[in-house]
């Protein structure tokens, strides 16, 4: 039964990746795709209103820096929606503070979605509808559009990166809102309410009253898998029965996750080279695999599982939403195993097996260009990618990346202890444990996961500052970097000659998932040691 | 090896360089990691000095700190000795190369006397008279005489070319006949090997692209690990674990890459060096490197893939006349040409066993030199004195009379001079006429087809035949060109010879494209296409029409009897003046970015096994739970942390050797060099370790208990 | 300066504001008015109805303090807090207690218990859950089969 629902779950994530996959490859290169003349037409309306050109190129600078105006200001919205949502419509709620404000707004525009409040009670309907929902599409767009223009870097000399506004347009119009309608009906029909109410007030079986928290979930609940965000309607997250009410539920939402990342190594291969971007895929499956196959080696709760999900049920969701940086979550992290735990760090360090929509292929090519690097002078060439040049600037911006990470999580949680903020949530006294729940904490902002153990005892201002810089710094200086990297590669000459080492093949797989593997480990492998290791 | 190491350790300025180069300002300028070991020293070395520091993270006894501090900077002198070893070896390699650097003599005019200088002290003006045979010591212009120069070391043109006043000449070319003077208009090159004591020396020595971003891996490494380290601290502390300052620096450095970041400027250095015992003299460091990325080879025909002379592989006669007529034809016009053409016919005609029977004739006879005007040599003689007839019969009876001896003969009888000579096809026809025409002309056109050059000889009017010239492949140069191909690499021939010839030579050569009737100029066009095309380019020259394309090239390597242009617009000079070597280059470029890449990789690869002994010494007396970390199963926890470090620090000196003579390299499918050389540096990385810190763990618990 | 200011930030506020409408409100609400339209009882939280009455929420769990009825999780023992199901094991052992105190035979409780595995089989599919029991389902369909023994645990009482 329990392979039933893996099968169900890859041969559909990978079976709609290969018809996204190829949808995203017509995007990248603005092939004709199925409705073209109505969807054109459309777009072309939003471009006017925006004014834009949608011919018009942009450097990787402007790219980024449309990308970063855009966040600001959408982040700025919620912002204000959060602060003075007592006087919005819509069931008002009081407003947030400052501080869990702006974590908020820090934690969904980064895609992270980390929730140091629990939404059916501090939030009302038009902040969750109007600012987060909204929010859910912009935070993934801007993701997905980021690693268009990574992967047009790549294509041929002078392609260009493409423009912003245009991509932005394009990818919630014609890709993430209507998969999102249709998840949403899917779910509706599966039992996940929708209605502007915000609470549901009945009798019970025995005769009591019974107050149930209520709302659009279903709208929320489509782009939130969708859009590996991950932000629960409920604090509970997807645990919750009218998030995720039944095993079907649980497996479509599993799907949801993983399709968009795993769209990103197809299109890829259709625009640079199937056998390219097989193993690109195949890298990924092997990270996922291994997360997956720690997740079912140790029997996860019943406490803090739901019963209708089961040990399995909750596993496999658990270890797609964390591998996919969702961070959506269908049981209590308590109650998952510590070896699960381990599976679910392997994914936050990683980042791109397969990673977030986006951002997890940007983040598997920059292990590429590593890993390239780093074995690659041994067949007396020096590396190349798409047979162009690896030269000092492109390992500097990769090696960043990669080092930005491991700085993000580790100084955080160093400060968190001196500062006695972790002691305070956590207790005086230190246990692998807790200290795990810190690590974990920074690990998801950093990684724009969004999974947590702190959750509402986190809203302090010391979490709700430090994780929303954390989280704002984990997600721009990676694709400001990456975009960098793309930029230099698209003006480079491209050569006629065959790579010193194919990027394709097993080979190249096997080594690439070995060198992910051993560049994750001996960073993190002290602190799984201290951490989860020891419970 | 072992004895040139043993005299290099006893050098005392190279010992002198591994102690200056262990200040702190150097490292933390050329090598960051090495920096941060130094640090590391001093802070041990600080805590196992200073009296009673009771500080929360410094729980072991003085001793174990004297000792870690004693291994850490130890292990800084390995790789500043390493650098300073090939430095050092490099250097020995420039001062006998100084010695080797070739001058030729020349003739100067002084005051219309002829006086020997070397070629070095001609200053632009000078006049020099060159004879036949003699090289031109350097570049100028034709200032009296004329005469036909081989340019064909320089321009790949296999015809001699003919000067006369004020036509430019180019130095290491050699005059063919008669004599010319010349006046110098070019300076001497700059010596070129200072330029290369420029490379040895750290101070100067710039760092190529892939050292750049080598170093940049390796100090975003070292962040990495740092801070690793250092938050390690904290969560330990927080944890209830007994934190050691000097065991979380022992943990740091293990896990930095010393290896590479040690050894990286000796390996460079060793490349120079490595060149230099090839005679091969670098004048950047980018050459080298770009030669092991080189996948097109621009290679002259002549002098490189070919001698570069000629030689007779064939006589070819006329419908009526028998292989022996020409060959005894061909034998008397060539008698008294010395020039290696001209032996060579004189050879084959003795490996067919054929002699003219009118030898005596033959070696009485009046040369006919080679000129300019005329374009053919051979001999001339007048009707012989009667000999006596016994003799006659005898060479009569004794050797089946040929219709050349015949006609030789009947010519004699009849009085008239007898002139044999050979030439070009259109030269003879010029002056014989006797001949079926189309017939000559197909048979040399045959003869072309199958790579050689015909010469035409004839009998007074009457054309005997042709002697097929043919210029030999160099010796193993096709099994060179089959490792290159092999490797990946594509070459292209260049030649002033015609499509067919070409196309002969370079399929007997392993050559993958030519390009024929081409013009000196037409090399920079290629390296500039193919540069387009992506492709790094190397190749070789001598001639000033050569520099362009030398000075465009991404390996460009000149030969050292080359003019001062070529010499200073290529990357490398080769001392020995053999075009061939360039394939050599090519190796030696591969093998320094593999041995780079194969140490990075083993480096990396170690840090497995270093966390799997440092870790439980670290965490197990306060973790009991951290019990299955420790597979080593090692003494104790001081052993543990004693034997990763010293294990860390003598894997810099056990792999001088390999950094000094490069990985090997074996021309094959790249993908089989990476799975070779991942097995054994990446899968050897991971397991060696485990191997070695046991092995020095066993040792210490001797001493230890 | 200017120029280039407003030429980021103008089509940045504008793509906002269009984002917002489509979003924001467009989306949520089409979704409202389909499912409010299509699906009316799961949009609003899969009610169930005892005798033309809400009892409560198929998906969400309730307090029972009677010990004639199937009892939920203790709320802070799931993810969620509000598990609607127990898993069978958990259901068979509180048949023994229920059947003491109603007086419905232990065989009956269980094939009841399995009637209700077998119906949320059918929800997932059969194959994407494991076996649970549905605490509301299950004790209505008991209200159902025996009203007499529930008349006075389903009285609704004053105040709470």
């Amino acid at each position: 039964m329990d392979i039933v629902i893996l099968l169900v779950v890859l041969v559909g994530s990978l079976g709609l990746s290969v018809i996204f996959g190829r949808y995203l490859a017509r995007m990248i290169v603005y092939e004709k795709r199925p409705l073209e003349k109505t969807l054109g037409k459309i777009e072309n309306g939003f471009y006017k209103i925006i004014g834009v050109d949608k011919y018009e190129q942009m450097t990787w600078k402007q790219y980024f820096l449309a990308i970063v105006v855009t966040n600001v200001i959408a982040a700025g919205f919620l912002m204000a929606v959060l602060l003075y949502q007592n006087s919005l419509p819509l069931s008002p709620r009081p407003g947030l503070s400052l501080d869990l404000a702006f974590n908020t707004a820090a934690s969904f525009v980064t895609n992270t979605n980390l929730q140091h409040y629990a939404g059916e009670q501090q939030l009302s309907i038009f902040s969750q509808m109007v600012g987060l929902i909204f929010m859910m599409f912009v935070a993934p767009a801007s993701g997905i559009a980021a690693a268009f223009a990574f992967i047009r870097g790549f294509i041929r000399k002078e392609f260009g990166l493409g423009n912003f506004y245009v991509d932005f347009t394009r990818i919630i119009i014609t890709l993430l809102l209507p998969i999102s309608f249709f998840s949403a009906l899917l779910l509706l029909f599966l039992g996940v309410p929708q209605t502007l109410d915000s609470t549901i007030t009945i009798g019970t079986l025995q005769g009591g009253s019974q107050t149930i928290p209520i709302g659009p979930v279903a709208a929320l609940e489509s782009i939130k898998e969708l859009g590996s965000n991950g932000g629960g309607f409920f604090y509970a997250n997807s645990s919750h029965p009218f998030e995720n009410p039944t095993g079907i539920s649980n497996v479509f939402e599993c799907i949801l996750m993983l399709v968009i990342p795993l769209s990103f190594p197809i299109a890829y291969g259709h625009l640079l080279g199937k056998g390219r971007g097989i193993s690109i895929l195949a890298a990924m499956l092997i990270g996922f695999g291994v997360m997956l196959a720690l997740g079912l080696s140790e029997q996860s709760g019943p406490t803090g599982l739901e019963t209708r999900f089961g040990s399995f049920g909750s596993t496999l969701f658990m270890e797609s939403s964390v591998a996919t940086n969702t961070g959506a979550a269908n049981a209590a992290l308590t109650g998952m195993s510590p070896n699960a735990v381990i599976g679910f760090f392997l994914g936050m360090f990683v980042q791109a097996i397969p990673g977030a929509d986006g951002t997890g292929m940007m983040m598997m090519i920059i292990f590429v260009v590593l890993t390239l690097f780093l074995v690659g002078l041994m067949v007396g060439k020096t590396p190349e990618f798409m047979s162009m040049k690896i030269n000092p600037r492109d390992v500097k911006l990769a090696a960043f990346v990669f080092l930005i990470h491991p700085a993000l999580i580790l100084i955080p949680s160093v400060m968190a202890y001196t500062t006695e903020n972790a002691q305070s949530v956590l207790g005086e006294h230190t246990t692998p444990a807790t200290f795990t729940q810190v690590l974990y904490e920074y690990s998801s902002a950093s990684a724009n996961n969004g999974s947590d153990y702190l959750g509402t005892s986190a809203n302090t201002p010391f979490w709700n500052w430090s994780t929303a810089w954390i989280m704002l710094l984990g997600r721009y200086a990676p694709i400001g970097l990456m975009l960098a990297v793309a930029g230099s590669f698209t003006l480079r000459d491209r050569k006629e000659v065959v790579e010193p080492i194919k990027t394709s093949g097993f080979l190249f797989v096997g080594v690439l998932s070995v060198m992910v593997f051993i560049l994750t480990a001996l960073t993190f492998f002290p602190f799984l040691a201290m951490g989860p290791f020891s419970i | 090896m072992a004895t040139k190491l043993k005299q290099s350790i006893f050098d005392k300025r190279m010992l002198k360089d591994s102690v200056t180069k262990l200040s702190p300002l150097y490292l933390s300028k050329k090598s960051p990691v090495m920096f941060t070991v130094e640090v590391g020293f001093f802070l041990v070395l600080a805590i196992g000095f200073l009296p009673n520091m009771s500080l929360e993270f410094v729980n072991e006894n003085r001793i174990f700190y004297i000792e870690t501090a004693i291994i850490l900077i130890v292990t800084v002198w390995f790789a500043t000795f390493s650098e300073a070893l090939s430095e050092s070896q490099a250097r020995a390699k420039v001062d006998s190369l100084k010695n080797l650097e070739k001058e030729v003599l020349a003739k100067k005019l002084v005051d219309g006397k002829e006086v020997l200088v070397k070629s070095t002290s001609l200053i632009v003006g000078d006049r020099v008279r060159v004879y036949a045979g003699e090289i031109i010591p350097r570049d100028g212009i034709v200032h009296e005489g004329k005469a036909f120069v081989d340019e064909s070391m320089m321009t790949g043109e296999s015809n001699p070319v003919f000067k006369e006043k004020d036509n430019p000449v180019l130095g290491g070319t050699k005059v063919a006949n008669d004599s010319i003077v010349i006046e110098i208009t070019s300076e001497a090159g700059k010596s070129f090997l200072d330029e290369m004591v420029g490379l040895i020396e750290s101070a100067k020595r710039p760092k190529t692209k892939n050292e750049i971003a080598l170093t940049i891996l390796l100090a975003g490494l070292s962040i990495i690990f740092i801070t690793v380290v250092g938050t390690m601290l904290f969560f330990g502390y927080y944890l209830g674990y007994h934190m050691d300052i000097s065991v979380l620096f022992a943990l740091l450095v293990a896990l930095m890459p010393t290896t590479i970041g040690g050894l990286l400027p000796a390996i460079g250095v060793a490349g120079i060096n490595r060149l230099a015992r090839d005679n091969i003299v670098v004048k950047s460091g980018k050459g080298i490197e770009a030669a092991g990325d080189c996948d097109v080879l621009i290679l002259d025909k002549t002098g490189t893939i070919t001698e570069g002379a000629r030689r007779a592989i064939a006589f070819v006669p006329m419908e009526k006349f028998t292989e022996h007529d020409i060959a005894e034809a061909a034998y008397a016009a060539s008698f008294s040409d010395h020039t290696h053409e001209g032996t060579s016919i004189i050879e084959l005609a003795n490996e067919k066993k054929i002699e003219p029977p009118f030898l005596m004739e033959i070696m009485t006879a009046k040369p006919v030199e080679f000129s300019s005007e005329t374009r053919l040599s051979g001999i001339e003689f007048s009707p012989k004195k009667k000999v006596s007839t016994t003799q006659e019969q005898v060479s009569k009876s004794s050797l089946p009379r040929t219709r050349v001896s015949a006609k030789v003969e009947d010519l004699e009888e009849s009085n008239v001079p007898v002139k044999i000579l050979k030439g070009s096809v259109e030269a003879i026809l010029k002056i014989a006429t006797n001949v079926n025409e189309p017939e000559l002309r197909w048979k040399a056109q045959e003869i072309s087809k199958n790579g050689g050059t015909p010469l035409a000889v004839a009998v007074n009017d009457e054309i005997i035949g042709l002697i097929s010239l043919k210029d030999t492949l160099k010796k193993d140069i096709r099994t060179k060109l089959e490792e290159v191909r092999v490797s990946g690499i594509t070459t292209v021939m260049i030649t002033g010879d015609n499509q067919i010839t070409a196309q002969v030579i370079a399929k007997e050569a392993n050559i993958d494209q030519i390009m024929a009737e081409a013009k000196p100029t037409d090399k920079l066009n290629r390296v500039v296409e193919e540069q387009l095309k992506g492709h790094v380019v190397g190749m070789i020259g001598d001639g000033t029409n050569d520099a362009p394309a030398l000075a465009k090239a991404d390996v460009g390597l000149a030969m050292n009897r080359g003019t001062a242009a070529a010499r200073e617009a290529a990357n490398m000079v080769d001392l020995d003046s053999d075009p061939s070597k360039i394939i050599r280059v090519v190796k030696l470029g591969k093998q320094l970015l593999m041995t780079r890449g194969a140490i990075t990789t083993f480096s990396i690869a170690n840090d497995v096994a270093k966390y799997f002994a440092i870790l439980p010494a670290m965490f197990m007396k306060d973790n009991p739970k951290m019990e299955i970390l420790n597979i080593m199963q090692l003494h104790s926890p001081e052993s543990a942390v004693l034997s990763t470090l010293i294990f860390n620090a003598i894997v810099i000196p056990m792999l001088i050797p390999l950094s000094l003579k490069g990985v090997k390299y074996k021309p094959e499918l790249p993908e089989k060099t990476f799975i070779k050389n991942m097995m054994i540096y990446g899968l050897g990385g991971v397991v060696f370790p485990f191997a070695g810190i046991k092995a020095i763990d066993l040792l210490l618990s001797v001493f230890m208990r | 300066m200017r120029t280039i200011k407003s030429k980021v930030f103008s089509p940045a506020i504008r793509i906002i504001v269009l984002m917002i409408i489509t979003t924001g409100v467009a989306y949520p609400l089409l979704v409202t008015a389909v499912g409010q339209t299509v699906l009316p009882s799961q949009s609003n939280g899969s009610q169930v109805i005892l005798n033309g009455k809400v009892v409560g929420s198929e998906l969400i769990s309730q307090n029972y303090n009677s010990t004639k009825f199937f009892h939920s999780r203790n709320s802070t023992d799931s993810g969620s807090g509000v598990d609607p199901d127990i898993t069978p094991a958990n259901a068979l052992s509180q048949i023994p207690g229920i059947s003491n105190s109603t007086g419905i035979p232990a065989n009956a409780l269980r094939t009841l218990v399995e009637l209700d595995i077998e119906r949320n089989k059918e929800t997932n599919a059969l194959v994407f859950a494991p076996d649970y029991v549905r605490v509301l389902n299950i004790n209505v369909e008991l209200v159902n089969q025996y009203p007499e023994v529930y008349t006075q645990e389903i009285t609704p009482k004053g105040g709470n």
